[in-house]
Order: C-alpha cells, then sequence, then structure tokens
C-alpha cells in the first residue's frame, strides 16, 4: 500500500448565485497515494481545473473536505495554506504563470524565496531545477524570449523547485504542439519515476492514459475510475 | 530589489514617470505651503511671553484712506501718562549706510531702535550687550548693535567683533553685541540682514519737535503680565488723542487721528493669513487631483500585477511576504519621488522668499525643518504601504485562478464603475477651478507687469550719487556742476538732465496739497528736477513748459501729473492757471500737466505728483538722467563714470547706476514671477488631469476588457466600442465640467465681496477655458481606449 498523501471527500464548488448559481464540483472524492501518477480527465467544463485549483489551495471548496499529509486544509489559516502551498505543492499551469518582469532563473527560485532560503541556495537549487528539465542554458533569459515549449518547462522547474514531492499539472500541453506537448509528458513521467507524485488534469486520453490512474470527471462528479498502463493501490472512492 | 525595479521601469515608463512626478510636484507645493501656515499661523514668536507684546499703530485719517506712522514725542507723553508697568519702545526703519572704511565701501541697512527695544522684546544677545540705558534717547551713544546675518556676512561672524569700530557713513561706531538670529518685528523684512544704531544716532533724522507721523516709526508695548488689551486699549485711543493736540495740532486741523493695538503675533501675520489661506485652498485642490491621479494609476498598476502578485500566492508566498516585496518597491519609487519633492520644495521656498517677500512677514526666517523631512519620509512610508496594500487587495487569496488565468474579467476588489466615474469628475472639476483661478492670476499680474510705463526708457539711463560725505551745501553745488558737465562730456551721451528722485520714484516726501481756500486736495510727490527733463524721459506735457527763472520765484510755478490733476478738478482744463497750497501760505501756480508714469508691478508707486525747477538743491542725494547711444556698453559706462567721478571728488559715492529700463523692470520682476509660478499651477494641473483622466480611462477599460472581448465577438466593430467608451465618459465629464463652473460662480461671488482680492471674473475665458478643456479631457480619453482596443480584447477570452 502506498501512503495515502492526497484525499478529497465530498467537495462541492459553485459560481454565481440564486438562479444562476451552477455547480462545477458536486462531491468529488478520491485518494492520491505518495509516487501515485494520476489523470483527472473529462470533457471541458467538467471541473477538472477548478478540482485542480482546490487541491493546489488556489481556490476553496464550498463543502467538503481536503486532506494533504492527514491534514485537514480547512483547519488551516492563511499562513499555513500558503505555507502549505510553498512547502508541499507544486502547479503548473496550462499557461505558465510566469513573471515576465523576471528571469526565468528568478522565476523557478521564487518558491524558495518564500521558504526563507538564502539567495545563494535559492539560485543553486533553481539551477538545479532549470538543468533536470534541460533549462539551465537559459536561465538568464526573461520568460518573453522562451518558445512555449520552454515556458513549460521552466514552469514544470519552478514547481520542482520547493523539493515538495507533489505536482498539480493542469494541461501541461494545452498551449503546445504536439512535440513539446510529447516532451513535457516525458519529462513528467520520468519525474514520477523518481518519486514525483503527480497530478494531471487533461482532456487527452493519449496523455491520461501515461498515468498510474484516471479519474473521470462529468458534470461534477466522478463517473469512471480505471486503471493505467501501471496499476496503482488508490482507488476513487 | 533594483534589477527587478529597473525592469519593470522599462517595461513601464510611464506609471513610474507619472507616479514619481505627480508625487514629486504634489509634495513640494504641501511642503512648501505647509512651512507657510507653519510660519504665518503656529511658528511663536521668539521671544518669552510673546501674548504680552502688542503694536501700537496710530493713523492720520485722510480722504482717500489713512496714513500710518508714529511720532518720537508720543512715546515720552505715553511713558509719563501710562500705567507704569507697561514698557514702551519704538525702532524705525532706515536708509542704508556705507561701511566706508571698507575697500568696496559695501552698503547694508541700517534700523534705529530706542535703547529699551531688546529688552522690551526680552531678547539675549548672540554676543555682547543690548542697547541700554546708555543708548536712551539724547546720549547720543555711538553704539550698534549686529543682526546675526550681517556680522555673518559683512564681519565673517569674528568672535572678537564686539568692542571693534566701525566706520558707518561718517561716524564711528562702537559695536556692543550681536544680535540673535531670529529676530522679527512687524513691519520690517530681513532684520537679521541689518545694523541697528540709537534712535538719536542718525545724521539726518530729526526725532525731536516733529509734528508728523513718520511712515517708519513704530511702537511695540510689553503689557504687564495678564493685563487684557480690552483694559488699555481705550487707554491708548483717549492718550493718543491728547498726544496729537499737544505734538500735532495743525494736522488735526484738518484730519481725525486714529489709534489700534494689534498683538505683534497679529501684526505680523496681518493680511498674509488670507493670502496663506488661499494659497493652502488651491494646493489643497491639487493634492486631491494628485490622490486621485495615483489611486487610479495604482489601481490599473495594481490589475497589471494581480498575476505576478497571485503566482507569488500560489508558491507559498503569505500575504506579509508579498506586501512586505510590494512595500520595498514602491518604498524606492516614493523615496524618489520624496527626494526630488524635497528639492523642488527646497526651491519653491527661495521662491517665495523673493515672491511674497512684501505681503508675509519673517519670510527670512521660512525654511524647511527637521521635522518637515521627518513627515516626508513618515509619508513616503505611508504612501508606499497604501500603494502596496492596493496591489495586494486586487488579488483574492482564496480565489487566485481567477488572477492567474489572466482573462481581465475583473479580478479582486475593484472600484465600480460609479466610484470611477466619480474619481474622474472630481480630477477633473479640481482641475478645471485651478486651470481657470490660474489663468485668471497669469492674465492680471501679466496685464500688470507688461503694462506700458508712460516714460521712454530706451537708451535712457540713471545714475544716483550720494552727495553725504561732502559736508558743506556749496561744495556740493559746485560738484554737482561738474558732475553735470563730466556726463555732458562722455562720448556716447547726449543729453543730461536732473531731479531729486529716480523714475520710478520712491514714495516719499508724500505732502497734502491744498486749494485756495486751504481745502485738501490730495496727498502728492514732490519732486524737483531740471528743465528738459521730461522731455528726456518722453513725458508729454499739456501746458507751458518751465521758463528760466522760475527756480528763483517764492511763489514758484508748478505742474502736476493728471492723478494730482483729477483730484482738484474733474475738468483738466481747469486745473492749468488755477493755484495751489504745498505745505506753506504761498499759492503756486500751476502752469502745465504732464503724463501719468506707471509702474508696472507696483500700482503704489503711482501717486499723485507735483513737479518744481530748481536744479540741484544740495540734497544728499541726486539722480543724473540722460541719452546714451544705442553702441553705448553698460559695463565700460560704469567702469569710465567710477573712475571719472572718483577724480573729481574721492568723497562722492556711486548710489545706483542702472538703464531706465532696469530700473522700471525691477518692479515687473515680482509679477512676472507670480505670473510664471501661475502657469506652473496650471501646467501641473493639466498634466494631472492628462495623466490622471488618461489613467483611471485606462483602468476602467482594462477591467472591462473581456466584456469589450465579447462585444467584439459578438461582431461589434472598434467603432461602435470608441462610441460607447465616449459617451459612457462624457457624462461624468460634463458633470465635472458643470460643477465647476458652479463652483468658479461661488468663487467669483465671494471674490466680488472680498476688497482685498483684485480677481474679477472673466467669463469669456472661463468659457473658452471650458469647450478648450472638454476637448483635451476626451483626446486623453481616446488614446487609452485606442490602445486597448488595438491591444486585441479578444485575447481576453482566451485562457492565455
Amino acid at each position: 500500500m502506498r501512503k495515502e498523501v492526497l484525499k478529497v471527500d465530498r467537495i462541492t464548488r459553485s459560481f454565481g448565485q440564486g438562479d444562476q448559481k451552477a455547480t462545477v464540483l458536486n462531491g468529488v472524492s478520491f485518494t492520491v497515494g505518495e509516487g501515485e501518477f494520476v489523470a483527472i480527465s473529462g470533457p471541458s467544463g467538467c471541473g477538472k481545473s477548478t478540482l485542480l485549483s482546490i487541491m493546489g489551495l488556489l481556490d476553496s471548496p464550498d463543502g467538503g473536505e481536503y486532506w494533504i499529509d492527514g491534514l485537514a486544509i480547512s483547519e488551516l489559516n492563511a499562513q499555513a495554506r500558503a505555507a502549505m502551498r510553498g512547502s508541499r505543492i507544486g502547479f503548473v499551469f496550462q499557461s505558465f504563470n510566469l513573471i515576465d518582469e523576471i528571469s526565468v532563473l528568478d522565476n523557478v527560485a521564487l518558491p524558495l524565496k518564500y521558504m526563507g532560503q538564502s539567495a545563494a541556495g535559492r539560485q543553486r537549487r533553481a539551477l538545479e531545477c532549470l538543468k533536470s528539465v534541460g533549462m539551465d542554458d537559459k536561465a538568464a533569459l526573461l520568460p518573453s524570449q522562451l518558445s512555449g515549449g520552454q515556458q513549460q518547462r521552466v514552469s514544470i522547474a519552478r514547481a520542482l523547485a520547493g523539493e515538495s514531492g507533489i505536482l498539480l499539472v493542469d494541461e501541461p500541453t494545452g498551449n503546445l504542439d504536439s512535440k513539446n506537448g510529447d516532451a513535457v509528458m516525458a519529462l513528467l513521467q520520468q519525474l514520477n519515476q523518481q518519486g514525483t507524485t503527480i497530478v494531471l488534469v487533461t482532456h487527452d486520453p493519449r496523455y491520461a492514459d501515461m498515468a498510474d490512474r484516471t479519474i473521470g470527471l462529468m458534470d461534477g462528479v466522478v463517473v469512471d475510475a480505471r486503471q493505467g498502463h501501471d496499476a496503482g493501490v488508490a482507488q476513487a472512492c | 530589489m533594483l534589477n527587478p525595479f529597473l525592469h519593470g521601469f522599462v517595461r513601464a515608463k510611464q506609471y513610474y514617470l507619472t507616479v514619481t512626478f505627480t508625487l514629486a510636484l504634489t509634495l513640494s507645493m504641501m511642503i512648501s505651503v505647509f512651512a507657510l501656515v507653519d510660519l504665518v499661523f503656529f511658528q511663536p514668536l521668539p521671544y518669552p511671553a510673546p501674548q504680552q507684546l502688542h503694536q501700537l499703530r496710530t493713523q492720520v485719517v485722510v480722504p482717500n484712506g489713512g496714513f500710518d506712522g508714529g511720532n518720537p514725542q508720543f512715546i515720552d507723553y505715553f511713558q509719563s501718562t501710562f500705567d507704569p508697568s507697561m514698557q514702551l519702545a519704538a525702532y524705525h526703519s532706515w536708509s542704508e549706510y556705507k561701511l566706508t572704511d571698507r575697500l568696496q565701501r559695501p552698503s547694508v541697512p541700517v534700523r534705529l531702535a530706542t535703547g529699551n527695544l531688546f529688552s522690551v522684546l526680552a531678547v539675549q544677545p548672540h554676543l555682547g550687550r543690548l542697547f541700554d540705558e546708555r543708548e536712551q534717547t539724547g546720549n547720543q551713544q555711538p553704539s550698534v548693535l549686529l543682526g546675526y546675518r550681517a556680522w555673518q556676512t559683512h564681519f565673517d561672524g569674528a568672535a572678537d567683533v564686539v568692542g571693534q569700530k566701525v566706520q558707518l557713513n561718517k561716524r564711528r561706531f562702537n559695536v556692543v553685541g550681536v544680535l540673535p538670529d531670529n529676530l522679527v518685528l512687524p513691519d520690517l523684512d530681513n532684520i537679521n540682514d541689518v545694523l541697528w544704531l540709537p534712535m538719536d544716532m542718525d545724521e539726518s533724522l530729526q526725532i525731536k519737535g516733529s509734528q508728523a507721523l513718520m511712515g517708519g516709526y513704530k511702537l511695540i508695548m510689553r503689557a504687564s503680565n495678564g493685563a487684557l488689551p480690552a483694559e488699555f486699549e481705550q487707554e491708548f485711543e483717549r492718550l493718543t488723542q491728547e498726544a496729537g493736540q499737544l505734538y500735532m495740532p495743525g494736522t488735526l486741523k484738518s484730519f481725525d487721528i486714529a489709534s489700534k493695538l494689534t498683538s505683534v503675533e497679529q501684526a505680523l501675520r496681518g493680511d498674509s493669513g488670507a493670502l496663506v489661506l488661499m494659497l493652502l485652498a488651491g494646493v489643497s485642490a491639487l493634492l486631491v487631483i494628485a490622490l486621485i491621479n495615483l489611486s487610479g494609476m495604482q489601481m490599473a498598476r495594481a490589475i497589471g500585477r494581480s498575476k505576478a502578485v497571485a503566482v507569488s500566492f500560489a508558491f507559498g508566498a503569505s500575504s506579509r511576504q508579498i506586501m512586505l516585496d510590494a512595500f520595498k518597491h514602491n518604498l524606492l519609487v516614493v523615496g524618489l519621488a520624496v527626494l526630488l519633492g524635497l528639492g523642488l520644495a527646497m526651491l519653491s521656498v527661495g521662491q517665495i522668499r523673493i515672491l511674497a517677500a512684501d505681503s508675509i512677514a519673517r519670510l527670512d526666517t521660512l525654511s524647511l525643518s527637521l521635522s518637515t523631512v521627518l513627515f516626508c519620509v513618515l509619508l513616503a512610508g505611508l504612501i508606499a504601504w497604501l500603494f502596496s496594500y492596493i496591489e495586494l487587495k486586487a488579488v483574492k487569496e482564496d480565489q487566485l485562478m481567477a488572477s492567474l488565468q489572466a482573462s481581465g474579467k475583473g479580478v479582486g476588489k475593484q472600484i465600480s464603475a460609479g466610484v470611477s466615474h466619480l474619481l474622474m469628475a472630481l480630477q477633473i472639476g479640481l482641475s478645471f477651478v485651478v486651470l481657470a483661478v490660474t489663468c485668471h492670476v497669469v492674465l492680471l499680474t501679466l496685464g500688470e507687469a507688461l503694462k506700458e510705463t508712460g516714460v521712454t526708457t530706451e537708451n535712457r539711463w540713471s545714475l544716483t550719487l550720494d552727495y553725504r560725505n561732502i559736508e558743506r551745501g556749496e561744495a556740493r553745488l559746485n560738484l554737482h556742476r561738474s558732475v553735470v558737465r563730466t556726463l555732458e562730456q562722455l562720448p556716447a551721451v547726449s543729453t543730461v538732465s536732473h531731479a531729486n528722485v529716480t523714475r520710478p520714484a520712491e514714495t516719499v516726501n508724500i505732502n497734502m496739497v491744498e486749494d485756495e481756500q486751504g481745502r485738501t486736495l490730495a496727498n502728492a510727490q514732490g519732486i524737483t528736477l531740471a528743465p528738459g527733463y521730461f522731455e528726456l524721459m518722453g513725458m508729454p506735457v499739456n501746458g507751458a513748459g518751465f521758463q528760466n527763472g522760475d527756480e528763483l520765484l517764492e511763489a514758484y510755478p508748478v505742474m502736476v501729473n493728471q492723478r494730482l490733476a483729477q483730484s482738484m478738478n474733474a475738468d483738466p482744463s481747469q486745473v492749468i492757471g488755477s493755484k495751489i497750497k504745498l505745505g506753506d501760505e504761498l499759492l503756486h501756480p500751476v502752469i502745465g500737466i504732464v503724463n501719468n508714469v506707471s509702474v508696472p508691478g507696483s500700482p503704489g508707486k503711482e501717486v499723485p505728483e507735483h513737479y518744481r525747477a530748481t536744479g540741484y538743491g544740495g540734497d544728499y542725494r541726486h539722480t543724473y538722467v540722460f541719452v546714451g547711444s544705442e553702441s553705448l556698453d553698460a559695463a565700460q559706462l560704469a567702469v569710465r563714470l567710477a573712475s571719472r567721478l572718483q577724480a573729481l571728488d574721492p568723497r562722492l559715492d556711486i548710489a545706483d547706476f542702472r538703464s531706465a529700463q532696469a530700473l522700471f523692470d525691477q518692479y515687473r520682476q515680482r509679477h512676472l514671477s507670480a505670473a510664471g509660478v501661475a502657469i506652473a499651477l496650471a501646467l501641473v494641473a493639466l498634466l494631472m488631469v492628462v495623466a490622471g483622466v488618461s489613467g483611471i480611462v485606462s483602468y476602467m477599460l482594462r477591467s472591462r476588457r473581456y466584456s469589450l472581448g465579447v462585444k467584439l465577438a459578438m461582431g461589434a466593430g472598434t467603432s461602435v466600442l470608441f462610441k460607447e467608451s465616449f459617451k459612457e465618459l462624457l457624462a461624468p465629464v460634463l458633470m465635472a465640467l458643470w460643477m465647476a463652473f458652479c463652483l468658479l460662480f461661488m468663487l467669483s461671488g465671494y471674490a466680488l465681496s472680498q476688497p482685498a482680492i483684485e480677481l474679477v471674473a472673466n467669463w469669456s475665458l472661463i468659457g473658452t477655458l471650458l469647450l478648450a478643456f472638454l476637448a483635451l479631457v476626451l483626446l486623453v480619453a481616446y488614446f487609452p481606449i485606442r490602445q486597448v482596443l488595438a491591444g486585441d480584447p479578444l485575447q481576453a477570452l482566451r485562457n492565455d
């Protein structure tokens, strides 16, 4: 049995009010084990990205509970949530979300800054991460000087920088061509083999199949949970 | 920290430059005006128990106003009859002396004081002693007290100056002490730059037996502890009437005499309180405009930065850490602006000292204090904190995805369209008011500064000589003749004439002019001049000119200027041939009327004048005017004149040598500077409204980029969106201009009720400004709309 690192229990999330209220997540529950590679797939608007945002503490659920390493997130204050984001979660966005004003190296070092690491330590670690994604030669450039694929690699390096052990990846290939998309997925697989827990949101079945397990979402509820090419222990609840 | 700042600056130059300069300009104005407010309203007098100090003013009430002054004999009368616990002292603003034992013979202003003036003020000397009973009037003690800055300037701050002797004009004086550096007294400017002599030690002032009020002679009193002004004000009024009957009976036959008791604090403040409050109101309006401008800019920036802030949140930054980062960055920007603002404030304080020297007392002590600098540092911290807070609050920590998706749908806490419109309307309205008022000031001041003088100044030169070192009258007269010959013989000089005053004339020797029946017609300045003076100065004469021999007649003929002629008779043709009395019982026939001379920038010098042809009367100062050729070099001429006059008599001093144009220009300067300041304020108001409207419109559009994108996606053309955006803008702009117009209407009514305010609303100017301002605002709004529409709002619809 793999150690349970993430647990989502009857999460609900709605937007709007009154008649305009739209429920995006309606009692979603599942767990993720340490070192597991889980894909969340489903059609557009099914709530995948919202679910990942809640798991990345970028959004708050209206109901239900969410645990990281057995800690109930609803009991954490803003400070503790920020610390959890920095130390336990690495987030990869579809649109990269690199800060344009600072260099690639500084972007990758950003999570380390908020963890209180020294400037030299941050630089060393950021360079290691950039090396691991093959972008160390672009460290001094600004994000706008990189291609989409390169920006996504930098974004992954940034997610790795905090050594959180958990990567939440939101449609990483959505803005990339197939060649760059394949390269990014190969990188994620490699990271998973090195022990990183990965939760991937994708609507591409080809990439979902690369995961240990796939959770299918439809209209805010889990409709399908099946093993991928390499079966893990966790199951959708 | 610097690298991101520089990157940020390159990417957002408009934001950084606008914020820095807006803050710097606003702070500099605020600091300068607050320094003035502090000086006028809050700075205590540098004397113990200042509330006990009062100024006693006496005034001869004449038909067109009053003549302020004091009579030295009044003080003796008051002291002998008044409550002995009340201490009375006097001072007199007087002329300049020359330090004649110095090689360059520098001029230094001199003031006169009774022996007890400084003990009444209860000041402590910086060095040596103050005047005491040894310097009492009548003792003729040759003592001199040095003003602090006079000591620094003319004696190099020498510690051993006390006991030294200095030569002032013809006499030697003992330096008995140095005054403290912060002395202030009503009606005296820059008194720390002067030398003080005992009241009876001036060579030409006769203080005993005077039967008139001396304009520069002032009385102050220290009331006994606990005495209330109301208790002795009536007593003082009674004593003034008695003293007037005793010492000025002649004057009291024609005029009333009045008295007024004012606290020294109030006397120092004078009318400047209203002026400073008006300045404060103007600067407060600009401050509000600037704050709106800055908040608009900052909100637009906060939206631009929301993605970066959200990313920082997403990777573990706490609110505190983000706030600290933003604070450091903003502190750098604001700190830069504060430094610039302090520098500008120092410059503007210098300008205020020049511009308001005649309007606000003790301006020589105006400076930026340490507390002002500390206040600025605090303010910088506060503004930087506020900016950071706005940035932080643009992102909701528990809904980060909204910010990260960069959709432009609107993130975090945004201001509503209504508040945006209100902010813009306030800014436009206040800017318009400031602009309208400053335009009026510019018209008024430039109109005054550039008005015609009424004399020919081209190629005219004025030389004032000081004869006081030549004791005998006959020697002075011989020397005068030699001077005229010398001037006539100078190459490039064609015509020479002379008078007892410069032109424009200093307003001294104001005498009563009476008609044949002894009725007072006016107070007029008496000027003696040589024949040919009017022709030389291009002053047209109506009637006969002076004839040879006129100067020898006892009932000599006179000419009058148009101002005096109007006081004499509404029909000027009746004036020529009439007769007037000039302080004696003789009747002088008026033989001509001379055109008025105007003094641009100093209407107070435009007084009724009467002229007498006498040549040189042996006065200690006399002014020569001559026509020089166009090729005349002023510097060369000055050197040549100095050497020729030195050769004539080394005791002869050149008191002043300038072109006639320069003599008039010195008075224009203040109005020109005031016009310059008003233009600067108008430009600041314009710049702020341009930056502010651009910032707020940009903010409004960026925060609605998503909806613009949707409209475009739904088939709206950019021209339709242009029209929509303009329509939306027009409502707050028109509302603002209407409100501004109403405010100006009220201000104009208030100005009419205040005699001291000379501004009269020019409605055609206001109307023109209104239309121009509307066009400007719409033009300014056009660019951000075009920028946002050109920036593909459809992109906002994509999750990029």
